[in-house]
């Protein structure tokens, strides 16, 4: 009798790739950027297999507050996996005198080496999401608002 | 009996699927008449809910612009994903043109949000739920100017993602 | 036994994943890292960024495309630059969206910017299948000051209908 409901059970084939999701969201955060890098946020994920890959998604919103001057900040935009640099996006915010401008960066990156070449499995993976300020010039204030990281494991396609 | 199941045990991870996916793109490629964004709705879908663990992945992609006359200037729009009426996030985005030129300025927002609606939706904690719960989320704009618009693209997704045996 | 059934009923209430495969081209992942950088072609030219092949394996099937892509325009003075990009399958355009960069400064300058475009394609199936599908990502520019030095990511996740 187990042996036949065994056999009934696998009946319902699951093709789905994806085997763990983790998020990270916040809205209460603002960081200020003048200089050095900040890290906006951090993902753990378990990879179970050397073969997985993990798509990654993210969204920063920031802003700036410009005094009587005109110009562009340059922010880099980066997604790290334990301390290498995996990705990288820059992102110009224009200001005009006096002005409030804000803007919403997009990432996207597919991590296929997660564990970095390192073959034991299950094995713990950190990803942060990170911002670099590469130009920020004087009289003005550049701050982050928000971010959401998200972070998906996929095994390869069954075919 | 208790022995035979031990020893058939099956080994069964615990693991996030992707078990449905809802989705609303009215506008994908130009069109001719542009939307205005001040007090607008731009698009709506709905996902079934039966698990408090349930979360729902939502993503929104929205391409707009605005339309400034012969002065330099910044003009703002937000954009919020909405769970049943209710704000849960909300993206605002500015473009700035930089002279005195007339200039349609283009600019694209994304929002990424997960949402876990089950306990929100439920008035009762404790409530037993048999079936599907329906949840519907929507994408509305909002503008500083009323010659803010989009002509598209508008783009919704809702992944509902379960964590089973 | 009860107890057995109960294990064996979960199975059957189990929901399938639709998630089933998940393509990608990211011919590039850091800012700067193409050297020397893609030149964005204006009209009527248009500009190849990269391309993915999707294998379709049933006509129901959805295929959730997103894009990402980092731009930078050298502008001598002030001014702006609007670049279209379009997402295609096969021949035929699916996705358009478009996006301006613009410098406030009398001086000359190097803005960057971010371009993300996000489709789902319904329609990838008409006749047999299974079919490979190929999905192309691309832009232009009303001037010709636009380049792209990375990163560039094309991802397309299949998705089987819902149950």
């Amino acid at each position: 009798m187990t042996e036949k409901e065994n056999g009934i059970s696998t009946i319902i084939r699951d093709r789905g790739i994806l085997t763990e999701f983790k998020f990270s969201e916040s809205f209460v955060s603002p960081r200020f950027l003048t200089t050095t890098p900040v890290v906006l946020s951090t993902i753990t994920l378990r990879i179970d297999d050397t073969a997985n890959q993990v798509w990654l998604n993210a969204i920063v919103n920031w802003a700036i507050s410009a005094g009587a001057v005109t110009g562009t900040a340059d922010l880099l935009f980066e997604i790290l996996r334990g301390n290498a640099v995996i990705y990288s996006i820059a992102q110009s915010g224009v200001f005009l005198p006096g002005s409030s401008t804000l803007f919403n960066a997009q990432l996207q990156h597919v991590d296929d080496n997660p564990l970095g070449g390192v073959n034991i499995t299950p094995a713990f993976v950190q990803y942060q999401l990170r911002v670099t300020p590469l130009v920020v010039p004087e009289l003005i204030t550049v701050s982050t608002l928000s971010q959401v990281f998200t972070a998906a494991e996929l095994k390869p396609a069954i075919c | 009996m208790t022995q035979n199941s031990q020893s058939r045990g099956i080994v069964i991870p615990i693991q996030d699927r992707l078990t449905e996916f809802q989705f609303n793109e009215p506008i994908s490629t130009p069109i001719a008449d542009s939307i205005p964004l001040v007090n607008a709705n731009l698009a709506e879908a709905t996902i079934n809910i039966n698990d408090n663990t349930d979360r729902v992945l939502i993503t929104a992609t929205v391409g707009w612009f605005n339309a400034f006359e012969e002065a330099a200037g910044v003009a703002a729009a937000t954009f919020t994903i909405n769970r049943n009426g209710i704000p849960i996030a909300s993206v605002v985005q500015t473009v700035a043109n930089p002279s005195a030129t007339a200039a349609n300025i283009f600019n694209v927002a994304r929002i990424i949000f997960v949402d876990q609606p089950l306990p929100e939706v439920i008035p009762a904690p404790g409530s037993f739920i048999h079936g599907n719960v329906q949840v519907t989320y929507t994408l509305t704009a909002d503008a500083s100017v009323d010659t803010v618009a989009t002509t598209g693209p508008i783009t919704l997704t809702l992944s509902r993602i379960e964590r089973k045996l | 036994m009860p107890e057995n059934i109960q294990g064996q009923l979960n199975f059957f209430q189990r929901a399938k994943g639709l998630l089933t495969d998940f393509q990608v081209s990211e011919p590039a992942s850091t800012f700067g890292s193409i050297n020397p950088p893609i030149e964005i072609a204006v009209a009527p030219g248009f500009t190849t960024l990269t391309s993915v092949n999707v294998t379709i394996n049933s006509q129901t099937n959805r295929v959730w495309l997103n894009g990402t892509l980092g731009l930078t325009a050298a502008f001598d003075a002030v001014g702006v630059v609007t670049v279209t990009l379009q997402l295609l399958r096969g021949t035929t355009i699916i996705y358009q969206t478009t996006k301006t960069i613009s410098s406030p400064t009398v001086v000359p300058a190097t803005v960057s910017e971010i371009v993300h475009l996000e489709h789902i394609d319904l329609t990838a199936v008409s006749g047999e299948v299974p079919v490979t599908t190929t999905y192309t990502l691309r832009a232009q520019a009303d001037a010709a000051i636009v380049t792209s030095s990375g990163p560039i990511t094309l991802s397309a996740a299949q998705l089987e209908r819902n149950p």
